[in-house]
């Protein structure tokens, strides 16, 4: 029988919770990749911040050998992303793949989330096998999500397997189906080497590491391979597969997944959809689907402390060499000094990267708001890119302003249908289309200002919807809008970090909301401050913080001294996340918590 | 010296006191005898202060014994001042007459209010005519140094000056008036919490201390510290010690001690202390912490803080950022010696020390 014949190359696509890191560990334990007791418990997720706040951004790929039927396959199992901020690494994993598990909840069905993806597999000519997990649940309703799936997606789905992840049942069902479903890769070994590139990590000895999935020829230690997109060339220093931990073979062939590795010295170098050939004689086409990945959000990360600028810069400088996708560039504000604005994928991106900043740095660091960035129109005739508040131009010299815009697809229950229609409206969304799935299940497409997005809609569609509602986006381009920048001005000084760019018909709402927001972060100081919304120089919102309240007096004597201390210890961290902005100190989340303003305040 | 017993537990205390049988009593004392026997420095003893708990629920004996073996192993000052802490209730005049003989210089009554409903309500074992009738002994049995402690912030006081004309007039000479705090686990912080009693907001309780402070002045009791008044004379010398960064040695089940920049501080568990009295934790101080300790504890007093100890810590408030701030909007003051707070904004006193320390 041909090598390719016992290969099976898949993915798993969920929604958070539905259970893929649980169904992944079982998968690997069944097959003996591993023995139980090597396995700590949802073994692939690698970063602490996947593991706390219990989201799997990307696994580790896995080969696992499973013998069904007197013979030996070997499985692949590679990861996709589950949040929508990766969408684009998502459709390259798929790329890499020939089918795909579909989980799908048995008693929440299918949600906004696994939809795209599956869209997205099936864009990728995958086949999809669904397969129902939590039927040990006593909620679980495995028939209607079956027949949801039928409808929803039209996927038959008679046959799915019901299994329990956690509990370990009908497990070998869904080996089953994988070889019994699953085509086989048809690649050419004898053709030119064409790999695509899913993912890619920075080895502080073996340099960036290209995760790979060969469509045809082969590659091993010596080759001289070459990047289509970039036109570089290296020579592989090593080849190897997932054990999961990455193992050292002789080479890689038509069909396979692995690594390669070839002293390159960046992630950028190694970017995820590009294709790698031989440098002499090789492939005349890449791969279909490359495409360069563009930051949509922005912020500004100060420091706290601002001695330790180059600390900041070397910590983001880390973090790109395995991130090719955030941007940083060197930025000044008045009130918080010397920072950079930096570019994400999405918000949840935004804040690994902050979390990990803090957390694996060890920075105290300030985010001023997200937004996103703008194409503005001067009347000069010039166009300029602002995600900076700061650079808008003078009012005078803009034509216009064109701002990103999303399509966004909302699942929901049927009753909270009013309340996302209000939430919509309330974010300048503009009704595209609504669809009525089944009994239990309406989806609704919105076109919606990115802007408007970020700033606290998904918080907002959670509450409203008691979390049943499931969100996914996508860009769609600019639209010419209406825009004007808002300022904050703190005891007579605008504060340029807290400066944003808003829609004229909601910036009284907004100016009102923020300044009521600063009055309650803003702890009292010695003296009154003021804390005003202006538009140009019409002040359009005020608050004030009243002067510091006198303390309570306690005694304090021979016992009472050291504890006296450490209370003003205490005190003295907590000083430390404030930051001087003229005479006023402000803590470090107030940049931050003026983007979250409850809509019931 | 740390005296842990008491007749009954105040319902807002969290100290390291209890009503125990006269068997733990004595036991403890020959405790305490021996840890002051452990002590082999000859060093000079300016101030002695008996506190607790209630020191008073003690014979006139037992505290006898405690002097004798502080004058056996100590070197004690011709102007020593030797405070004790009595409890208005659990000291008779013959017992104070003895006291006197003893050496004991200045007693210090628990007073806390004259209000009897007050006194009620948190606890205190005694009411305002006993109060009032053991200052008397006091005077009669020649005492010249008398303080009372007065807890503010409980229920609001309309008697406040007749109730300080009177102290001043029985003899007092010297008033601690400091706010309840109310400590997590006692008695009147569950009541408080579960809405049992209404004691008085911050902001109430702040503006009754104002009003204390006129009346206080008014009386010729001067504010030498942040909750200390005295009459001209008569500052505690024990504990401006304390605040001047001074050493001092504690005996006793929870006591705290500072020799030679270390805190130590004893166990606080009787039993344990009666086992081993000698089980102490201790922390050296970075001079960072000692200076540190210097600007909160001086800048408690009127005084303020010695520019010349700042100098020992390279701390120059004429070339720190923050005291230059603090000195420009008037929040402190120097003059040739001293840094210090300007007596009406001892009320934010936490926050400018904590500017200073940042």
């Amino acid at each position: 029988m041909d090598r390719q014949e016992k290969i099976r190359n898949f993915c798993i696509i969920a929604h958070i919770d539905h259970g893929k890191s649980t169904l992944a560990d079982r998968l690997i334990e069944q097959t003996g990749t591993l023995s139980k007791r090597e396995m700590s418990d949802q073994l692939l997720d690698s970063m602490d911040i996947e593991r706390e706040r219990g989201i799997t951004i990307k696994l580790t790929p896995t080969r696992m050998f499973y013998t069904f039927e007197g013979e030996e396959y070997t499985l692949n199992l590679i990861d996709t992303p589950g949040h929508v901020d990766f969408t684009y690494e998502v459709s390259r994993s798929l790329a890499a793949c020939e089918g795909a598990i579909l989980i799908v909840d048995a008693s929440q069905g299918v949600e906004a989330q696994t939809l795209a993806n599956t869209y997205l597999a099936l864009d990728n000519n995958l086949e999809i096998i669904p397969v129902i997990n939590k039927i040990d649940l006593p909620s679980a309703r495995p028939e209607e999500a079956k027949e949801e799936i039928e409808e929803v997606i039209g996927l038959p789905a008679d046959d799915a397997p019901l299994i329990s992840a956690k509990e370990g049942i009908n497990i070998d069902k869904v080996l089953e189906q994988i070889i019994k479903k699953i085509p086989a890769p048809k690649g050419d070994e004898s053709k030119p080497l064409k790999a695509l590139i899913f993912d890619s990590y920075y080895d502080n000895f073996k340099g960036a590491i290209s995760f790979v999935r060969i469509f045809d020829g082969e590659v091993k230690a010596g080759t001289k391979i070459k990047m289509m997109e970039t036109g570089k060339i290296y020579e592989v220093t090593e080849v190897g597969v997932f054990t999961p931990a990455m193992k050292v073979i002789n080479k890689l062939e038509a069909g396979d997944v692995g690594y390669i590795a070839a002293s390159i010295k960046n992630v950028s170098d190694t970017k995820v959809g590009d294709t790698i050939t031989l440098a002499e004689n090789g492939a005349k086409e890449a791969l279909p689907g490359y495409k360069a990945v563009q930051p949509v959000v922005f912020c500004g990360i100060f420091l706290t402390d601002g001695s330790k600028f180059n600390d900041l810069k070397d910590a983001l400088e880390k973090l790109k060499l395995n991130d090719a996708s955030l941007t940083f560039s060197p930025e000044v504000s008045q009130a918080l000094g010397f920072g950079f604005r930096c570019g994400f994928l999405g918000l949840l991106h935004m804040e690994i990267i902050t979390e990990r900043l803090e957390r694996e740095f060890n920075l105290d660091i300030i985010t001023t708001a997200p937004g996103v960035s703008y194409n503005v129109y001067k009347t000069n005739g010039e166009m300029i890119e602002v995600s900076n508040p700061t650079n808008l131009p003078n009012p005078v010299e803009i034509d216009r302003i064109e701002e990103p815009m999303t399509k966004l697809h909302i699942f929901t229950p049927p009753e909270y249908v009013g309340a996302i229609m209000e939430l919509c409206k309330e974010k300048r969304g503009e009704f595209i289309d609504m669809q009525y799935l089944d009994k239990k299940r309406v989806r609704m497409e919105y076109k919606m200002p990115l802007n408007e997005m970020i700033y606290d809609f998904f918080d907002g569609l959670k509450s409203r919807t008691r979390g049943y509602a499931s969100l996914d986006y996508e860009l769609i381009g600019f639209e010419p809008s209406d825009l004007i920048r808002l300022d904050i001005l703190l005891n007579g000084e605008i504060c340029d970090a807290l400066s944003l760019i808003v829609h004229k018909d909601k910036a009284y709402q907004r100016g009102r909301g923020i300044v009521e927001k600063l009055k309650k972060v803003i702890p009292r100081q010695m003296f009154e401050v003021p804390i005003q919304a202006s538009i140009g120089n019409k002040i359009i919102a005020r608050e004030t913080v009243s002067a510091l309240r006198k303390d309570v007096l306690a005694k304090c004597y021979g016992g009472d001294i050291s504890r006296k201390r450490k209370l003003l210890e205490k005190q003295k961290e907590g000083k430390k996340r404030m930051r001087q902005i003229g005479s006023i100190e402000l803590p470090s989340e107030a940049f931050m918590s003026i983007l979250k303003i409850d809509n019931d305040e | 010296m740390h005296i842990p017993f008491c007749e009954s537990k105040c319902k807002y205390c969290n100290f390291v006191s209890g009503n125990f049988s006269r068997d733990i009593q004595e036991k403890y004392i020959d405790t305490l005898i021996k840890e002051i026997n452990s002590y082999k420095i000859q060093n000079n003893v300016s101030t002695i202060f008996f506190g607790g708990g209630t020191p008073s629920i003690l014979t006139a004996e037992d505290i006898e014994k405690i002097i004798l073996a502080i004058k056996n192993n100590f070197k004690i000052s011709k102007n020593v001042e030797i405070t004790i802490e009595c409890n208005p209730n659990s000291v008779s005049l013959e017992k104070l007459k003895k006291y006197k003989k003893l050496g004991i210089n200045r007693i210090s009554f628990g007073v806390q209010s004259l209000n009897d409903s007050v006194l009620k309500l948190i606890g205190r074992v005694h009411n305002k005519k006993q109060a009032l009738q053991a200052i008397k002994n006091a005077r009669l049995a020649g005492f010249k140094n008398i303080n009372v402690d007065l807890l503010l912030g409980i229920k609001e006081n309309k008697n406040i000056f007749q109730d300080i004309c009177l102290l001043k007039k029985l003899g007092v000479t010297h008033i601690s008036a400091y706010m309840l705090i109310l400590e997590k686990g006692t008695p009147l912080f569950n009541q408080a919490k579960q809405n049992k009693v209404k004691l008085m907001s911050d902001d109430e309780s702040v503006e009754e201390y104002e009003n204390y402070l006129k009346v206080l002045k008014q009386n010729g009791f001067n504010r030498y510290e942040i909750s200390n008044f005295c009459l001209k004379g008569y500052q505690c010398q024990h504990n401006i010690n304390y605040w001047e960064c001074g050493e001092y040695i504690g005996f006793g089940v929870s006591a705290h001690s500072y020799m030679n920049g270390v805190r130590y501080s004893n166990t606080e568990n009787i039993n344990d202390y009666l086992k081993d009295f000698n089980k102490k934790q201790f922390e050296k101080l970075s001079s960072q912490e000692k200076l540190e300790e210097l600007i909160m504890l001086g800048l408690r007093t009127k005084r303020g803080v010695s520019l010349k100890k700042l100098a020992e810590y390279k701390y120059e408030p004429l070339k720190n950022k923050n005291a230059l701030k603090l000195l420009s909007v008037g929040l402190i003051k120097i003059n040739k010696t001293h840094l210090y707070i300007t007596s009406k904004n001892f009320g934010i006193a936490n926050q400018i020390i904590l500017k200073l320390v940042e």
